[in-house]
């Protein structure tokens, strides 16, 4: 194909790509500003002003990290969870996303509703500390599975993607035999691919980051401790730390980390596996796009 | 794809099935799309209307130690207080001012990188800008707050020293010392936290929109403006009325971290958001019944703005979340 | 429904913060409070032969089979897989098995109470105990006490009736203070780089205003350090610091002791301290400051004192002695060690009486131990803790074992080096080994203070005015020494014996809301005050903030906290005198 290129196309990708870069660059300070304070020894970080290079280097910060002996189980046990908890609510996701998005189905609008409803009310956090409890999912690795299957936003999202699919597709697959179950995950989906790698994301996301179900609901089970329960868990032990300083005669010279830099260096430690993992995704993704738009 | 002349659509279908045979017929037809649907918004409606039983800690004085059967009740006393407490107001104000400018500028801001992202040829260049940008919604706000005092602070702050060193100003500026300024640099860092974020799922509807539209479009000879006025944005727009209808419910929703963490007590005026207020007045203190009167007031709230908002899309632009 | 679950995420951040002001503040009073002067050892009567009785011949049936109790905990660091509780089990029988909470405290605590899903043992504070109780959720242990309890009861002495409620019931059980000894870890709040010091000659200064002037001279002097601005005084107004930097130092400047944010005069009334007229006269210096720009400008909207200190070019400020630990190690690491701080008393005026040094006689307050309904057998749990207190247990809680943590040299106990050198250089060590527990009070488990002594007649904890020493660097030593001192707590007045805090009492519940929008007007007037352009100015905004307190009901929360000091005066009499 010809790409002609005007005087102002030019002008226009120059301008656009010098304010991506700026806003890229905008963007990982952040990320370098606590990279750098995750490699800054604690007690010179107490001093403030570092910004993208630590001052006094050291692997202390990770090595205490690092030394928590349940880390590791905890960080397999994030993967599966993280990976079950996905894989089954995206699908989860996208079944009820496609009936909701059929518009003979006789109970669309009450369904719709009902959700919509479910977004914006909430009974507070005993009522639902007891409702887990009574169902039986108190410390069950099923606590952290039920109450995230579905995320009625991102039913909506992908439920407001299928309707604008051109009805044509449907419609021919239903007059070949299709059933609905067959045209959701082998027509459906299959063009879909863009929407739902963002759900994809959405979903992980969340089931990564999350470790209050774990705290609340599942903190006496130790198998079902999670990363980030697990990295909470050193972040207030040196919070403690510094609070009982000198409540006896513990000598504080040896005091190799303080919150700040901990909470640097798990922030990198949990925010780097999504950060790599995503863009592969997204190429996956990109890529079953465009071989399925070829086989159309 | 035409539709073929001779067969019904589904919708069709319904209609002469709900005319003739009832509705156990539809059923029948149907079974498939209620298997997908009924048991997850069953499972939805358990642990969303389960807990709702808790509103009735609104109308009691509700003491964890005596449980909901014991605790001696108010009727609407914690409603009245409520109502009367200016502070209320006040957060409620806060909460409104900062939810509006939160969701107008990430609107904007998302739609706006999207389409700009969209415009790169450059696939390398456009996944990596894409990662970096949304690098810090992963950022906790106690980091975040924590680096905007740093490059804020009118002590050695790097935001000073660029104003000072350009003479724009003659003394260092306390920014966060300043009760006006407040909502605007919460908008900015939640802006900036949020941008790229936000941008993830318009850029996967742009991905998504028939590349023939672009194909046709460049045969005409459409300039990059036209193609972007007439294919992209109308592309992402049934999306971006649906996330404004959902968000305009969450403004009153606005939780507490940000304001929190970002506000000092020089602010406090313009930094009460409504969960702010919930929290410092009712949990800890140890009063759940008050909290849960604001509670569900929010809930209201947000139904309602819902409601109406989705009832004008619908009006003007036949978008609509229902 | 993921609204809910954001909005946990939220709760727990804020709680990292509430987590702190617990510990906080409990560090910060046990830091101030723990101090006395003459040594009355004497009631501690108990002859060796009863102490031998009651941890030997332990009641009817054995004691030794195994049984564990879950408890509470917010030490991530605790667990039972120790040398010290080995011990405690081999002698007991009983081990714990801890239930962390990382988050919020009092939150999980209410929904373990709602869910009728407690551990057996709960450490809670006096407000959590009291709805613990209402809640039916725990088991009074006045008898459990009579029949297996010596120890306790020994250790306790005439003070055993403080433990009672005023149903006459014991609902929790906590530390007693036998000391009336200097704590020699304690010290003045009030902080002035040696340096500057130093560059005034060392003078003694006692007022404010004479903090003021040398303040003013060191930053004319120096109106840099390392290329910084010099900050004269700094402060932290933003989240739970507040409380720590613009209420205590207004008690510590009129001498009183600490009762929280109130303060209590010689008839027993109660008054809420942020508007005192010391208030008044604190802001007013704290105003000059400002003015003069000596004020740390960034105050009003830093949560975290120790970040600026740890800068080493704040001169002054008001910070208790486990907020500057950390950053003095690393100014003499740094190679700077006239950036440390010398902890001073300031007074309003010279002749300001100090009555601040105070003794309780119990550590109520923070941490009290509850047996709840789900614990079986609570009587062995009893004799466990009777164990803890009985002078073997006091040994191996604070002593650790003979020969691995001390010995005996000449008749006293003494730690042993390597120990010492462990404590210094391991921060963990404490926990590795067992000496922490669930603190009920100041130290490790049950102590009975450090500076008392048990009936053998040597201390009963390790910390001494020997050792405190003994950890000072050469620069500490010198300044010190110009003032005619050894240890910082020599600058402290001897202490006088108190009934009780006011903190230590569960709050009365019925003005929380009120007492709230007090403190909210109080943080909200605050910067007004300090940042005031002139006299008038400040006039304005404390009229205003005492007109809005007055508005938000301060004379019935001050009413409130009148009486209930007063029953529990009338308590503490009675239960003397029982």
């Amino acid at each position: 194909m010809l790409v002609r290129r005007s005087k102002g196309d030019v002008i226009f990708s120059a301008f656009n790509y010098i304010l991506l870069l700026v806003l890229g660059i905008g963007t990982l300070f952040p990320f370098l500003n606590l990279a750098a304070i995750s490699l800054n020894d604690a007690g010179d970080t107490l001093k403030g002003t570092i910004y993208i290079w630590p001052r006094v280097f050291t692997l202390e910060n990770y090595s205490t990290i690092f030394a928590n002996h349940g880390l590791a189980a905890a960080a397999i046990r994030s993967v599966v969870r993280t990976v079950v908890g996905t894989a089954l609510g995206v699908i989860c996701t996208a079944m009820l996303a496609y009936a909701l998005s059929r518009k003979e189905f006789f109970l669309r609008k009450t369904y719709n509703i009902i959700l919509i409803i479910t977004m914006y009310v909430n009974g507070g956090l005993i009522p639902l500390y007891l409702l887990i409890k009574n169902i039986g999912l108190m410390n069950h690795a099923a606590v952290y599975i039920l109450p995230l299957l579905i995320g009625v936003f991102n039913v909506i999202i992908m439920r407001s993607y299928f309707e604008q699919l051109p009805e044509g597709i449907v419609e021919s697959a239903r007059i070949d035999g299709a059933s609905d179950f067959q045209i959701l995950f082998r027509i459906v989906l299959q063009i879909s691919l863009p929407v739902l790698s963002t759900i994809t994301l959405y979903i992980a996301v969340q089931h990564w980051n999350s470790w209050f179900d774990n705290y609340l609901y599942a903190s006496r089970n130790e198998n079902l401790n999670l990363l980030q329960y697990e990295l909470q868990k050193i972040l207030i032990s040196s919070v403690n730390q510094v609070m009982s300083a000198n409540t006896h005669i513990d000598a504080t010279d040896a005091r190799r980390t303080n919150p700040e830099t901990i909470r640097a260096a798990m922030t990198i430690i949990v925010t780097l596996p999504i950060l790599l993992v995503y863009p592969f995704l997204q190429k996956y993704f990109v890529k079953g796009m465009t071989v399925a738009a070829m086989k159309e | 794809m035409a539709k073929p002349a001779n067969t019904l659509t589904n919708q069709e279908i319904v209609q002469t099935a709900g005319k003739k045979a009832g509705k156990s017929l539809v059923i029948r037809r149907q079974y498939q799309l209620l298997l997908m649907s009924t048991p997850f918004v069953l499972l939805v409606m358990l642990f969303s209307f389960g807990p709702l039983w808790g509103w009735i800690m609104a109308f009691q004085h509700y003491k964890v130690a005596l449980g909901l059967w014991h605790s001696p009740w108010t009727g609407f006393d914690n409603f009245e207080l409520l109502f009367k407490d200016p502070q209320f107001f006040n957060a409620l104000r806060n909460t409104v001012v900062m939810g509006v400018l939160n969701l107008v500028t990430g609107f904007v801001g998302a739609i706006f990188l999207a389409l700009l992202l969209n415009e790169v040829r450059f696939v390398f260049f456009k996944r990596v800008i894409q990662t970096l940008t949304y690098i810090p919604h992963f950022v906790s706000w106690v980091v975040i707050a924590n680096i905007f005092a740093t490059l804020l602070s009118p002590d050695g702050g790097v935001v000073n020293a660029v104003l000072l060193k350009l003479g724009i100003i003659h003394d260092p500026l306390y920014f966060l010392g300043h009760e006006k300024w407040f909502w605007w640099i919460h908008t900015a860092a939640n802006f900036w936290k949020e941008l790229g974020w936000n941008t993830i799922i318009y850029l996967a509807v742009l991905v998504g929109l028939n590349p023939e539209h672009y194909e046709a479009a460049e045969v005409d000879g459409a300039t990059r403006w036209q193609k972007m006025r007439f294919i992209s944005i109308p592309g992402i727009m049934p999306t971006a009325v649906l996330l404004l209808i959902l968000n305009v419910g969450w403004i009153v929703q606005s939780g507490y971290e940000s304001q929190f963490l970002l506000g000092n007590p020089v602010v406090i005026n313009r930094s009460e958001v409504l969960d702010l207020y919930a929290l410092t007045y009712s949990t800890s203190i140890g009063d759940y019944s008050y909290g849960v009167a604001v509670s569900m007031f929010k809930s209201i709230v947000s139904l309602v703005l819902v409601l109406l908002v989705n009832y004008t899309a619908k009006k003007t632009s036949g978008s609509r979340l229902f | 429904m993921s609204k809910t679950w954001k909005k946990g995420l939220t709760l727990m951040a804020a709680s990292v913060m509430l987590t702190g002001v617990m510990a906080g503040c409990s560090s910060n009073k046990n830091g101030e409070s723990n101090t006395t002067a003459s040594n009355n050892g004497g009631n501690t009567q108990a002859t060796n032969a009863k102490n031998d009785d009651a941890s030997t011949t332990e009641p009817t049936k054995a004691p030794l089979e195994p049984i564990t109790y879950s408890m509470n905990t917010t030490d991530e660091k605790l667990t039972w897989d120790t040398p010290i509780q080995k011990v405690f089990t081999e002698k007991t029988g009983v081990s714990l098995k801890y239930d962390l909470i990382v988050g919020d405290e009092t939150q999980k605590e209410d929904l373990w109470l709602a869910s009728g899903d407690y551990p057996d043992i709960m450490a809670m504070g006096p407000q959590e105990i009291q709805k613990y109780k209402d809640g039916g959720a725990l088991i009074p242990l006045n008898d459990l006490i009579d029949q297996y309890g010596p120890n306790i009861k020994e250790k306790f002495g005439e003070y055993f009736n403080l433990l009672k409620d005023a149903d006459g019931k014991i609902w929790s059980i906590y530390g007693v203070n036998k000391s009336r000894e200097a704590k020699a870890d304690a010290a003045a709040s009030f902080i002035v780089q040696y340096d500057v010091l130093k560059e005034a000659g060392y003078p003694e200064i006692k007022t404010l205003d004479q903090l003021y002037d040398i303040l003013k001279a060191y930053k004319d002097k120096h109106p840099q350090i390392d290329g910084k601005d010099t900050i004269g005084f700094s402060g932290a107004m933003t989240g739970w610091q507040v409380n720590i930097e613009y209420n205590n130092p207004i008690i510590s400047a009129s001498g009183l002791p600490d009762h929280g944010n109130f303060r209590i005069d010689t008839n027993g009334n109660v008054e809420y301290n942020p508007v005192s007229e010391d208030a008044k006269k604190y802001y007013g210096f704290l105003n000059k400051l400002y003015q003069n720009g000596l004020y740390d400008k960034e105050a009003f909207s830093q949560d975290d004192l120790s970040k600026k200190l740890a800068q080493g070019r704040v001169l002054a400020a008001y910070a208790p002695k486990w907020m500057v630990g950390d950053i003095e190690t690393q100014f003499r690491q740094d190679g700077h060690p006239e950036r440390q701080y010398a902890y001073l008393p300031l007074h309003f005026t010279e002749d300001t009486v100090d009555t601040s040094n105070s003794v309780v006689p119990t550590f109520a307050g923070s941490l009290q131990w509850a047996v709840t309904t789900t614990a079986k057998n609570p009587e062995r749990f009893i004799q466990f803790v009777d164990y803890l207190f009985s002078d073997e247990g006091q040994i191996l809680s604070q002593w650790g074992i003979e020969g691995t943590h001390y010995e005996v040299k000449d008749g006293k106990r003494t730690l042993l080096p390597a120990e010492l050198e462990a404590r210094r250089t391991d921060p963990d060590h404490a926990n590795k080994e067992g000496f922490k527990g669930n603190g009920t009070g100041s130290g490790y488990w049950f102590n009975v203070g450090d500076g008392a002594k048990l009936s053998d007649g040597d201390y009963a904890t390790p910390l001494t005015k020997d050792y405190q020493m003994s950890i000072y660097d050469d620069m500490t030593k010198d300044v010190l020494s110009h003032y005619g001192k050894q240890i910082w707590a020599d600058f402290l007045q001897p202490a006088e014996v108190v009934p009780g805090y006011l903190w230590q009492l569960s709050p009365p519940e019925n003005i929380s809301l009120q007492a709230k929008k007090i403190e909210e007007a109080w943080k909200k007037y605050l910067p007004k005050l300090i940042m005031s352009k002139n006299q008038a100015d400040f006039d304005n905004s404390w009229d205003g903030m005492k007109s809005t307190m007055e508005k938000a009901g301060l004379k019935e929360v001050n009413g409130a906290y009148t009486q209930l000091w007063a029953d529990f005066n009338t308590k503490f009499k009675a239960s003397i005198n029982e």
